[in-house]
């Protein structure tokens, strides 16, 4: 875990999701064919991924958070940010596990990121989402987390 | 005999008709945002890659405070979006940046007929959800302006 400063808010608390849903998704067991899947590759974000090859599959993109602030007292800024996390699958029972492991995850370990600053961590909204790229058929899961954490502000007169 | 009227919790109400709309506002400008956001990376995802400039060509751009655009700046775009009959063309036209431009010597040809459609399925997801965001959105900002100012 990275701590999370004013100055490293973007990159730490980026690193902090990375690292635990990495080590904590890895692979998921299926009652169909072909039993269980193992994710290929983690991204950071979904454009740099190559969708054309299903050997890249299954994918996990955590963005980038996003930190909207809004000053909250003389001396602290509130930060409201969300996070996304989206696994897209080429089946759709191996995306609806991903996507509960990722929520657990999450969701276990609400108490180490409380104590980095990130207060307030919870599932904001799901979505699915299915389509068609180059042949091949993907379906994907997002969870979006929201979170708070709070600074203390330069003051200026 | 004198009757008085006491009424409790005017300066409440006020406070909160007058947080209402602010509230609602702002609100909405960020969701609608977020909305194109979503919107631009569903037909990202969908759209047909050959060479990427396509896919990165999808951009939200936002004018003022509430109104975003989503722009597909590839010349290409217009038509696997919205498709053309299927005909044949030189393959230089393929290769030409400007596409339609002449060419003098064709010597191999082409059918052209497949399309696909990126915007408008994009929009169609996100579209299904947009109710619930706005939902959400209003609830927030019901909550957030009937809080008690101290």
């Amino acid at each position: 875990m990275v701590s999370i400063t004013k100055s490293t808010i973007k990159n730490a608390i980026f690193k902090n999701f990375y690292d635990r849903i990495k080590s904590q998704v890895t692979s998921v067991t299926l009652s169909i064919s072909p039993g269980s899947q193992t994710i290929q590759t983690y991204s950071s974000s979904y454009s740099d991924v190559d969708f054309s090859s299903k050997d890249n599959f299954p994918i996990l993109v955590i963005s980038s958070p996003r930190i909207p602030q809004e000053q909250l007292s003389f001396g602290k800024t509130q930060v409201n940010g969300t996070i996304d996390i989206e696994v897209f699958c080429t089946n759709s029972q191996a995306a609806d596990k991903f996507s509960d492991t990722i929520n657990n995850a999450i969701e276990t370990y609400k108490y180490e990121f409380a104590l980095l600053g990130l207060k307030n961590l919870e599932l904001d909204s799901d979505d699915g989402d299915f389509f068609e790229n180059g042949g091949i058929k993907v379906h994907s899961r997002l969870s979006r987390f929201k979170f708070t954490f709070y600074f203390n502000r330069t003051r200026s007169f | 005999m004198p009757t008085s009227i006491q009424i409790k919790g005017l300066y409440e109400l006020n406070g909160f008709l007058r947080n209402l709309p602010i509230n609602l506002r702002n609100g909405l400008n960020k969701e609608s945002g977020q909305f194109m956001f979503d919107v631009q990376k569903s037909a990202r995802l969908r759209a047909p890659k050959n060479t990427g400039k396509l896919r990165n060509s999808i951009i939200v751009k936002k004018e003022g405070n509430s109104k975003y655009i989503l722009i597909v700046q590839s010349p290409y775009g217009v038509f696997q979006e919205e498709g053309f009959t299927p005909h044949v063309i030189p393959i230089q036209y393929l290769k030409q940046p400007s596409p339609g431009k002449f060419v003098k010597k064709a010597t191999r040809f082409i059918t052209v007929s497949k399309f696909t459609p990126f915007v408008a399925p994009a929009l169609e997801h996100n579209l299904s959800k947009l109710s619930q965001r706005m939902n959400k959105v209003t609830k927030s900002a019901i909550n957030k302006s009937g809080r008690r100012k101290k």
